[in-house]
């Protein structure tokens, strides 16, 4: 017996068959160009129509053309009060609130490029983006991540659909480790997971050098299943957004971690020295979290002790930093990883 | 500044929409503004239609309507509204004005041969008995289960009442049980 979950599972798998190619832009604007066109010329010969008609004598028409009220363009930040951090807030840039939404119901982080490139909803509906949710024209300074809000009954839609996609395939049931061997090169994982209830459930897909014991190997299937999953938010209907601007994500802390040994504060001069040694110490097993005024603070007093970053992207921000090698084969640095953390309190 | 007009493009505001028809042909923004909008009417007028190039050249012509009489709009910031409802409108009549209703069902009507219990062949099965409802009944089950929209802004689009919504959507319903009863999953 068919019923209305049925229906509402058909149609958004049907709307997945559908081939991803760029519409026929020039032609679709060919053709608003036209209608334009005559519009205008209508309205031209209405008026003179009008005027010729007004002239005879005719006072009873009269035109009740209303100007449209001109709209005030939306405001945007100063380019002079940007910080050279890819998506660090400048002085006294407040954070988007709310600062903690709580659970995040939905995160689908896939294995593109190095950093984070996905996209988490959270209970009170909000989305926040980073890599393809950027807009191509957006300065990297101003948006590293980016915000929007889905209607409560949006999510509940993002979320069924992506269940509607995942489990005939096996996923999301229960927590999966799962290998895939193209990942081979650059040992990607993808990180999936969906909070159903009280549960979170987890779908993770490693390449070959994160293996710890050799796991279970995901299926085509499944690995379709997450392609369509990476990019479903783009197809949800209008009706599920209470806001789709993409607004810049404002962060409330930044995330840390590095690699090999900690970097050595003493190699550094005042006021890097005391920085490095305060966020070291509020550390532990090589990450941490930093308030945004902290990072800031540390990131101004490596520029004055002489360093550059290596990396500076909405994803991450990089820094060699000199440390006490533990080896004769450790090179004298070590990489550190600052990014913008998350309103869940997480990074 | 850039940016701002174009997170406005990709949100349809008013903004640059009005300005862009009211102060010449902007070809650059009426280009984003169809690259954001079309995709999302597309798979409305996909799911009406069943054809890809028909949905396509729904959608530009939906496009061009809205840009063409954009200063007439009471609420410019609803262009996506505006496009939904157009896109709506437009099948229900292509289907209607152009009398091939009968013919393009009847082509329609040979449905799978051999019905399994595999998704894609259940919800093609599926598509076809839909798309052989009639146009408003076929609108109303797609904008309140694929738009999501409810009774009440279905029966907007459809200029009727949300009582009259929920009837379509319940005698569509009953013709998609009947035509598919003893398929199950």
């Amino acid at each position: 017996m068919i019923d209305e979950h049925e229906v509402r599972q058909m149609l958004a798998r049907r709307v997945d068959t559908l081939p991803v190619t760029p519409p026929d832009t020039p032609t679709a604007v060919r053709r608003a160009r036209r209608r334009l066109l005559v519009n205008g010329a209508v309205t031209t010969i209405a008026a003179v129509l009008i005027v010729v008609t007004a002239f005879a004598g005719l006072d009873a028409i009269r035109s009740s053309f209303t100007p449209a009220n001109r709209p005030t363009p939306s405001p945007t930040p100063s380019a002079t009060s940007l910080t050279h951090f890819a998506g660090l807030p400048p002085t006294g840039a407040m954070p988007s609130k709310p600062e903690n939404d709580g659970r995040v119901i939905l995160n689908i982080s896939p294995a593109v490029g190095a950093g984070w490139n996905g996209w988490n909803v959270f209970a009170d509906g909000r989305v926040i983006g980073s890599g393809e949710f950027i807009p191509a024209g957006a300065n990297p300074l101003q948006m590293a991540s980016s915000q929007q809000w889905l209607t409560r009954q949006g999510v509940r839609l993002l979320r069924s659909r992506i269940l509607a996609i995942a489990r005939p395939t096996g996923l999301f049931k229960h927590n999966l480790e799962l290998g895939w061997e193209a990942y081979d090169k650059q040992g990607l994982v993808d990180w999936y997971q969906v909070r159903t209830g009280r549960r979170s459930i987890d779908a993770q897909v490693l390449g070959p050098s994160n293996f710890d014991n050799k796991p279970r190997m995901a299926t085509a299937a499944q690995m379709r299943a997450l392609d369509q999953i990476n990019t479903l938010i783009t197809r949800l209907p209008a009706s599920a957004w209470k806001d789709r601007t993409l607004r810049p994500y404002i962060p409330s802390h930044y995330c840390v971690a590095w690699d090999r040994a900690a970097p050595d504060p003493a190699k550094l001069p005042p006021p890097a020295r005391e920085l490095l040694a305060a966020m070291l110490k509020s550390s532990r097993n090589a990450e941490g979290v930093l308030t945004v005024d902290q990072t800031r603070a540390l990131f101004t007093a490596l520029l004055q002790a002489g360093l550059k970053p290596t990396r500076n992207t909405p994803s991450g921000i990089d820094w060699n930093l000199p440390n006490l090698p533990t080896g004769i084969f450790d090179p004298p640095h070590t990489t550190v990883r600052f990014w913008p953390g998350l309103p869940s309190g997480g990074c | 500044m850039e940016a701002a007009r174009l997170y406005n493009v990709r949100e349809g505001r008013g903004t640059t929409v009005g300005q862009t028809a009211g102060e010449g042909l902007d070809l650059g923004l009426l280009s984003e503004l169809y690259v954001v909008h079309a995709p999302d009417g597309i798979r409305l007028a996909f799911l009406l239609t069943g054809d890809r190039a028909l949905a396509e050249d729904l959608v530009q012509d939906a496009f061009a309507r809205l840009v063409g009489r954009l200063q007439h709009l009471r609420a410019r910031d609803a262009f996506a509204a505006y496009l939904r409802q157009t896109i709506v409108n437009l099948a229900t009549s292509y289907f209607r004005h152009r009398r091939v209703e009968r013919a393009y069902l009847e082509r329609l009507a040979a449905a799978p041969s051999a019905l399994t219990n595999d998704n894609d062949d259940l919800d093609e099965a599926m598509h076809h008995v839909l798309l052989r409802l009639p146009p408003r009944q076929r609108a109303a089950i797609v904008l309140r289960f694929y738009e999501d929209l409810s009774d009440a802004q279905t029966a907007e689009i459809l200029r009727c009442s949300a009582g009259n919504v929920r009837s379509l959507v319940s005698r569509g319903m009953a013709t998609l049980r009947e035509a598919l009863e003893g398929v199950a999953r």
